[in-house]
């Protein structure tokens, strides 16, 4: 039925002032490198690249919940792959991306598999997670088979998509991230969309009793969800690691980037689809917006850092669900809702202070 | 042999600071059940905050700690004011992210005020090495392992044997309960949580002239703090105590057979197994047993 | 038919529940009826695969399924509805019932279908796109037993249906609930409610501190001197000393 007519789902204001949106936002996407010198289309590679590290690890975090930070590990194993088995070995990049793929799904899958088996709660996922991460770091740190304390550097020759390579104009870098990018959204929203492991976990989330007592596999659903998750949140770690052509621990295996990837998918709006992807250009934007007042590099990234934490602090603090959610009730107040008006709902009274514990 | 005296000596007093550093956070976590992943941001608070002063001498040195202990007291209420306070009756999650967060705020802001790492201060003790039977232990060392010692029994004394204490513990037991006999719940919470990060900035205060600050230094002194406490268990302050010993001890004698990163890598992976087969910790009282573990897998954001 | 047979549950010392036995009929509905803490919540969850029994076993249709994961169960049939909802306040109406379709649907459309169907029929078309927690309490009571009946569910396990609804929409509820039964169901249902009770219960089982105190139609138990006793003539401090403590295993 969409094949005969896809404008039927355009059926209310919001998506129709969405699906413009997406339109133009693709077409300038498209376009945007012949606009700009080649520095800006780094600039874009960059921006795109934090889109697609948010969306990635929001089909963990956000739509299910997994607060976690073990996606550090994944975005490091998705460089070092390149890194050890192309630069080293000469073997072709896209193996090594594919590798680093299945390597980080199956770390992600064990790691949720482990966490539900033990019934560890939200917060000591984060602290885990977190410990897991750092433990790996330190493992890089030692290990010369992944470059110890001096990291690996680019060798090699070719260039071109086959290789995933680009020396000069970054352009390649920037249409083969769009790709991934555009290609993973639609994949992932079809999957939330169509399918019952994908409608399954806002349930997961929510509340994981009444999901399995609909049917839903709970356990096996969020080790999947985190295989996928962590799984392409690797190729964002090839993709750079190709870009700045050198990886090291202290590169690709720190908190930060853990910390951006959750921040940046709360500010745009966990479990929204496109709320990442709004909220990783929207920094690369802010980062070259201050660059262009002539701070130093170094601080660049220490005010953008605290940029981050300030909105987020602040998003939370106000109960806000970021960006996208408050996008679309400007839409809806602008446009309206497009649906017959239905009851008013109750107010529902809310219990000051009922509950101080932590899950 | 003396290299293991040694080396467990130095152990042995950098685990004091971790006990203290760790009970900061036990009362936060473990008692008002508060996530504080800035915990160890307020040690940078209080090693930052003495730096700045700049001290010249023990009785400045003294002063300076006190002001960066009330400094970082006043800023931890502040945050329990502000931004935490109206989580507290939706749970943990948001609480997770917001103080993950501030702890990068923290972080950034003091690599911006003070790019250059490692700094330090000069020994402010009037007294020089301390060494008995081959084992040479430095005048802030002793004096910082000393000192956070008395802070904790101090802070036992408080715990157990005042009415505040009674109050802070009775507000961990039932918060309902606490809310019917008239505490100011709210008030209580913003005092614990400004004590917690007050202990956790004199840490800081205490550890400047063993240990040179940088900014990135905060995370580490959090995971620290939070394996303290997770390894120390719900059951008294005095599992948090030991804890926080034991890891001085393990950091320092680990150090004879492994390098220093994958030392750190063990201690870390080490405690993601602790966490997965026992989130309650492992020095447990036995009193504290009774109660059955909720797990629980619900999870979300916010 | 939902057979269950000799079930015993404690928590930590505490008997919540013993030797309870019942059999709910395939087309009837079972009340079970009971003052405050008599262990039906729990029993529900043991029946659901939310708990796991210390003994006994509880057999569908002659197969065991004593103590099977919750997803299992309701894949097996067994499907329930939650007394709770609240926290459930973000998640999408439409969705909420089509998700519970997959048990029938082979895929997406006739998922799709049966939820449509479904909310039709109980008159929630119109909430489709709304989220449970910005509609009345009342219509997500009737998207939790449309979730629960769009599954087509051998067993029915209503947990306290009736609960904050004005008498017109337990009258809306009661109807749905005998068409329930029309279809085949053996429906169980935790009830506070009398006049639900009373207008649908083929079979009514008392149970008290953990144990069935008396069973038949509700003019049998209602004359039976323990059951007077059970809702009335215990004083309640000692009512008060059962407590269930796994009523909402969600939290924590």
């Amino acid at each position: 039925m969409t094949l005969r007519n896809p404008l039927r789902y355009l059926d209310t204001p919001l998506r129709r002032v969405n699906a413009v949106v997406v339109t133009v936002a693709l077409l300038f996407a498209l376009v945007y490198p012949y606009l700009v010198p080649p520095p800006m289309v780094g600039v874009g590679f960059v921006a795109l690249l934090y889109a697609l590290r948010n969306f990635t690890w929001n089909i963990a975090g956000g739509y299910v919940g997994q607060l976690s930070l073990s996606h550090i590990v994944a975005f490091g194993t998705g460089a070092f792959s390149v890194a050890v088995l192309t630069w080293r070995h000469e073997v072709n990049a896209w193996i090594a991306l594919v590798v680093g793929v299945l390597i980080s799904a199956v770390v992600g899958f064990l790691i949720s598999l482990l966490m539900s088996r033990f019934g560890v709660n939200a917060f000591f996922l984060a602290l885990g997670t977190l410990a897991l991460s750092l433990a790996a770091a330190g493992v890089a740190a030692s290990w010369t088979f992944l470059g110890d304390t001096n990291g690996i550097s680019y060798s090699g020759s070719e260039e071109g998509f086959a290789h995933l390579m680009w020396y000069i104009d970054p352009s390649g870098f920037y249409y083969t991230t769009l790709g991934f990018l555009v290609v993973i959204t639609i994949g992932i929203a079809a999957l939330m969309r169509f399918t019952h492991f994908g409608r399954s976990l806002p349930f997961i989330r929510e509340d994981p009793v009444i999901a399995a007592s609909m049917g839903i596999k709970v356990v096996r659903n969020q080790a999947l969800a985190m295989a996928l998750s962590m799984g392409l949140t690797s190729i964002a770690g090839t993709l750079i690691a190709q870009y700045v052509q050198i990886v090291s621990y202290e590169s690709v295996l720190t908190v930060e980037i853990g910390v951006a990837m959750m921040v940046g998918s709360i500010i745009g709006g966990a479990g929204t689809l496109a709320g990442p992807i709004v909220a990783g250009i929207g920094i690369a934007v802010l980062e070259e917006f201050l660059r262009s007042f002539a701070v130093s590099s170094a601080n660049v990234s220490s005010y953008t850092q605290i940029a981050y934490a300030v909105v987020v602090i602040l998003l939370l603090r106000f109960g806000t669900g970021g960006i996208m959610p408050l996008w679309e009730a400007g839409v809806r107040r602008v446009f309206g809702t497009g649906r017959k008006p239905v009851a008013p709902a109750a107010a529902e009274p809310v219990g000051e202070l009922v509950d101080g514990r932590v899950g | 042999m003396s290299t293991v005296l040694q080396l467990a000596s130095t152990g042995l007093l950098q685990g004091l600071i971790y006990s203290l550093i760790g009970i900061g956070l036990y009362l936060v976590f473990t008692v008002m059940r508060v996530v504080n992943f800035a915990h160890g941001y307020f040690v940078l608070i209080g090693m930052y905050g003495v730096l700045s002063l700049e001290p010249k001498g023990f009785f400045p040195f003294l002063g300076a700690v006190v002001v960066a202990a009330l400094g970082g007291a006043l800023v931890g209420y502040l945050v329990q004011r502000l931004l935490l306070e109206s989580g507290l009756a939706k749970g943990g999650h948001s609480q997770l992210v917001i103080t993950l967060s501030l702890g990068i705020a923290i972080q950034y802001l003091f690599q911006v005020l003070h790019p250059e790492p490692f700094e330090t201060i000069p020994n402010p003790y009037p007294f020089e090495a301390f060494t008995s039977s081959g084992v040479t232990i430095s005048a802030p060392r002793m004096a910082a392992g000393v000192l956070s010692l008395v802070l904790v029994l101090a802070v036992s004394f408080l715990v157990y044997r005042t009415r505040i204490g009674t109050i802070i513990r009775g507000c961990s037991e039932s918060l309902n309960g606490a809310i019917h006999v008239g505490i100011n719940v709210r008030r209580v919470y913003r005092l614990t949580f400004a004590l917690g990060c007050g202990l956790a900035a004199v840490a800081g205060g205490l550890l400047l002239p063993i240990q040179p600050v940088s900014p990135a230094l905060g995370l580490e002194l959090t995971i620290k703090a939070f394996i303290v406490v997770v390894i120390g268990g719900a059951g008294s302050l005095w599992g948090t105590v030991a804890a926080g010993v034991l890891l001085g001890l393990a950091e320092a004698l680990g150090s004879l057979y492994a390098p220093g990163t994958f030392a750190t890598a063990l201690v870390y992976g080490l405690f993601f197994l602790v966490i997965l087969v026992r989130p309650q910790g492992l020095v447990v009282r036995a009193a504290s047993r009774i109660k059955p573990a909720e797990t629980s897998t619900k999870v979300g954001v916010g | 038919m939902l057979t269950v047979a000799n079930v015993a549950k404690s928590f930590g010392g505490l008997h919540v529940l013993h030797d309870v036995n019942f059999t709910a009929e395939s087309a009837s509905i079972t009340a079970l009826i009971g003052p405050n803490g008599a262990g039906k919540s729990t029993l529900v969850n043991i029946i659901g695969g939310v708990l796991r029994p210390d003994g006994g076993t509880v057999h569908l249709d002659g197969e065991d399924v004593t103590g099977v994961p919750s997803a299992t169960a309701f894949a097996k049939g067994i499907t329930r509805t939650f007394q709770i909802s609240g926290n459930v306040g973000a998640l999408n109406v439409f969705e909420s019932v089509a998700v519970a379709a997959y048990r029938q649907a082979r895929g997406y459309r006739e998922a799709n279908a049966l939820a449509r169907a479904e909310l039709e029929r109980f008159e929630l078309w119109e909430y489709r796109d709304q989220q449970l927690g910005s509609i009345p309490t009342a219509l997500t009571r009737l998207v939790d037993f449309a979730r629960a009946m769009v599954s087509r569910p051998k067993v029915l396990l209503l947990d306290e249906v009736m609960a904050g609804l004005t008498p017109h929409e337990v009258d809306l509820v009661i109807r749905q609930v005998g068409t329930c039964r029309e279809q085949g169901v053996a429906i169980v249902m935790i009830e506070h409610v009398m006049q639900a009770v009373e207008a649908l219960a083929d079979h009514v089982v008392v149970l008290n501190q953990g144990q069935v105190i008396a069973s038949g139609s509700l003019g049998d138990v209602s004359r039976n001197a323990e059951v007077v006793e059970a809702y009335l003539g215990t004083p309640p401090s000692e009512r008060d000393e059962v407590r269930v403590p796994a009523d909402n295993p969600a939290k924590g």
